[in-house]
């Protein structure tokens, strides 16, 4: 079942909680909304719910328009942010609940409950009251409640945040085979999480602000980010002041050859609605203010050791220093299991820090030492800096 | 470090006994005033009730007149409560889950029914049902104060506030985003009133419901001012015994039952409540 979303605004007294959201989510599609906190996403899931009355906009599912159709004859499934269980009923009856409402005959209501109590691993807590669950037990029955009713439209409002690393990615492929078994089904994913949203969704909306910034597929969001927002939060890029000159951009007094603005970041066409021109541009505003964005694990460093003076040698072109290297401080080192985020800091940039994933088992330089800091021009994209 | 935490309980050791005898000189005050005001006329009506020795129970309560009114008394009780308790509750929904606007002015308004006297209500009655009242006047007088049903009706209409009091802030602390989920998954307002919203608001029906089966018991306000032939309670037999035919053995007699009969059901209702109370505490 399709929904679709068409200029929703939904307004608290003077809060504004979603200011003119344009989306479609195809059958069988999985749309994760990712964006930080307050930014609107829960608040676009209530609409779609009819939790909530959008004060503007319409929304339809199947074609049908049900901006004024009351939650229940919607038969969407919904798992909110605070679970809601019912507290005076037990597991089971909780789970059975949506299924009693549609008068299910009883052999199946048993059967399906406990179906999916086993799916989501609650099997043997099903004579327990919520109170009696942990929180995120209490989870898992919700996401077991919304999916019994086997609804055509899922929504999911951070299903996952009170479960542990572990439980988390064993939810996670339970989320991805009950997609691959109820293939028409069409999900919105709220998260927090990135990892969760690249995992799962077909394409990632990210929102801001109570409005929508991008919207594309999961994979094209994450290796050209359209705007210097959805490329920090989704994947925590680096975004590094560039000038566009012949041939490349200028990073730091040094040109990296062969990065060119793609049309998407130009000022005039930019669809980015995060995108506001910086103003003192030139003719045809080509100087605007762009933003190289690289991955922290697409940087490479190497120690400087051998150099005495790395400062005085670098001259106006790039002299010692290789091709798409920069020269810069290591300025920290923060282990994280598998691999260590380093911090550095460019020699002319000393207001921008640069993240570095290396990972664990490459010898890392001291912290303080000078390293050479390398960009490699394939992982590096231009986006727009954002004029605010 | 160490000697400060080992001295801790020694002096705490040391200053429990005063502490203990403090205590009891403040609870002394309020026993005084209790049991010169409260128990000490209640001992006296009892004596009052024993000057003739048993003889004046067994008169009393052998008669045709006390059981008649002994039963009149909870049937009107009990009638009256569960009238209280199906238009509370209705009427506690409606303010707590229909958006309309001037709910919160209803919901004050409750409250300021709470602080009237309860033979205003009465009053009304009889200006509005009464021979030469609105509707009397329009049908005739057709008869309805005289019987046990205009007391039902007028207790219903002064104690349904003491049953929605307790609803509404019990109401109030029902997650909206439960009904919105109940709501989703399907359940209609019945099914989501009954197995959602009434369990979490038991506690507090059961409360409202057992005060006002207390105060209806002892209602006399009404019963007197609707001064109906049929309807002799407990209170009415013991204001006629003893303010009408001054045979105050008798009246001490009734009234003596009369406080055993609330006491009883007060003891019972905390019972209830605790055990229910318990219930929860062990669960949680
Ligand atoms: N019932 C409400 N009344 C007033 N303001 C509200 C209400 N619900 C949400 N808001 C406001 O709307 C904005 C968006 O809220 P929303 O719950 O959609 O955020 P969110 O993106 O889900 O955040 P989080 O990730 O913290 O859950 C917030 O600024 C919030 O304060
Ligand atoms: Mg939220």
């Amino acid at each position: 079942m399709t929904v679709r979303l068409e200029d929703v605004t939904v307004r608290f007294g003077q809060t504004v909680a979603l200011e003119g959201l344009d989306l479609t989510v195809a059958a069988g599609e999985t749309v994760a909304l990712l964006g930080p906190s307050g930014s609107g996403k829960s608040t676009a899931l209530k609409a779609i719910a009819g939790f909530v009355r959008p004060s503007r906009g319409r929304i339809w599912l199947a074609g049908a328009d049900v901006t004024d159709v009351p939650p229940a004859r919607r038969g969407i499934g919904v798992v909110v942010q605070q679970y809601a269980l019912f507290p005076h009923l037990r597991v089971a009856d909780n789970v059975a609940f949506g299924l009693r409402a549609a008068r299910k005959p009883k052999a199946e209501v048993a059967r399906r409950v406990a179906e999916v109590l086993e799916m989501v691993g609650m099997a043997k807590y099903a004579r327990r009251y919520p109170r009696e669950l942990s929180g995120g037990q209490q989870q898992r029955v919700a996401i077991a409640r919304a999916l019994a009713i086997q609804p055509p439209v899922l929504l999911l409002d951070e299903p996952l945040a009170a479960l542990d690393a572990q439980l988390r990615a064993d939810m996670l492929g339970e989320l991805q085979k009950l997609r691959r078994e109820v293939p028409d089904v069409a999900i919105v994913y709220v998260t927090h999480d990135q990892s969760e949203a690249l995992a799962l969704a077909d394409r990632i909306a990210v929102m801001r602000d109570a409005r929508l910034v991008d919207i594309a597929p999961a994979a094209d969001l994450y290796s050209a980010p359209p705007s210097a927002f959805t490329a920090s939060f989704l994947g925590g890029a680096n975004l590094l002041p560039v000038e566009v000159v012949e041939g490349g951009v200028r990073l730091a007094g040094q040109t990296l050859a062969g990065l060119r603005p793609q049309a998407a970041t130009l000022p005039g066409d930019a669809g980015g609605a995060s995108y506001q021109g910086a103003g003192r541009s030139g003719a045809g505003g080509r100087s605007e203010a762009l933003l190289l964005c690289i991955r922290p694990h697409a940087i490479k460093l190497s120690d400087r050791v051998g150099e005495a003076d790395a400062v005085g040698e670098r001259g106006e072109g790039g002299g010692a220093t290789a091709g798409d290297s920069w020269p810069g401080v290591l300025v920290g080192a923060q282990w994280r299991g598998a691999s260590s985020r380093l911090t550095c800091v460019i020699d002319g940039l000393p207001a921008v820090s640069v993240q570095v994933d290396v990972p664990t088992g490459e010898c890392l330089p001291e912290v303080g030492a000078k390293v050479s800091i390398e960009l490699p021009v394939e992982a590096c994209t231009l986006v727009a800096a954002e004029g605010r | 470090m160490a000697v400060e935490a080992l001295s801790t309980p020694i002096a705490l050791g040391n200053q429990a006994p005063p502490q203990k005898v403090s205590r009891s000189v403040w609870l002394l005050p309020p026993l005084l005033v209790l049991a010169g005001l409260v128990v000490y006329p209640l001992v006296l009506v009892a004596g009052e009730s024993f000057t003739g020795g048993f003889a004046t129970w067994r008169e009393v309560i052998g008669s045709v007149e006390f059981r008649d009114a002994l039963v009149r008394t909870i049937q009107i009780a009990v009638c009256s409560t569960i009238g209280c308790l199906l238009v509370g509750t209705f009427l506690a929904v409606v303010i707590s889950f229909v958006p309309f606007p001037g709910a919160r002015v209803i919901s004050g308004l409750v409250d300021a029914m709470l602080a009237l006297p309860s033979f205003l209500v009465a009053l009304s009655f009889t200006f509005i049902y009464g021979a030469a009242g609105v509707l009397g006047s329009l049908v005739g007088d057709s008869g309805f104060l005289a019987t046990p049903w205009a007391v039902i009706v007028a207790e219903i209409t002064f104690y349904t506030p003491f049953v929605m009091r307790p609803l509404l802030g019990a109401m109030a602390q029902i997650p909206r985003v439960q009904l919105d989920v109940a709501a989703s998954l399907g359940g209609g307002p019945w099914r989501v009133l009954r197995q959602v919203v009434l369990p979490e608001v038991k506690p507090a029906l059961a409360a409202g419901g057992g005060l006002t089966l207390l105060l209806t018991l002892n209602e006399f306000g009404i019963v007197l001012f609707l001064g109906a032939r049929d309807t002799t309670t407990l209170p009415m037999l013991v204001h006629t015994k003893g303010i009408v035919m001054f045979d105050y053995p008798a009246a001490c007699v009734i009234a003596v039952v009369q406080v055993l009969l609330s006491i009883g059901l007060y003891v019972a209702l905390r019972a209830a409540l605790s055990r229910q109370g318990g219930a929860r505490a062990a669960l949680d």
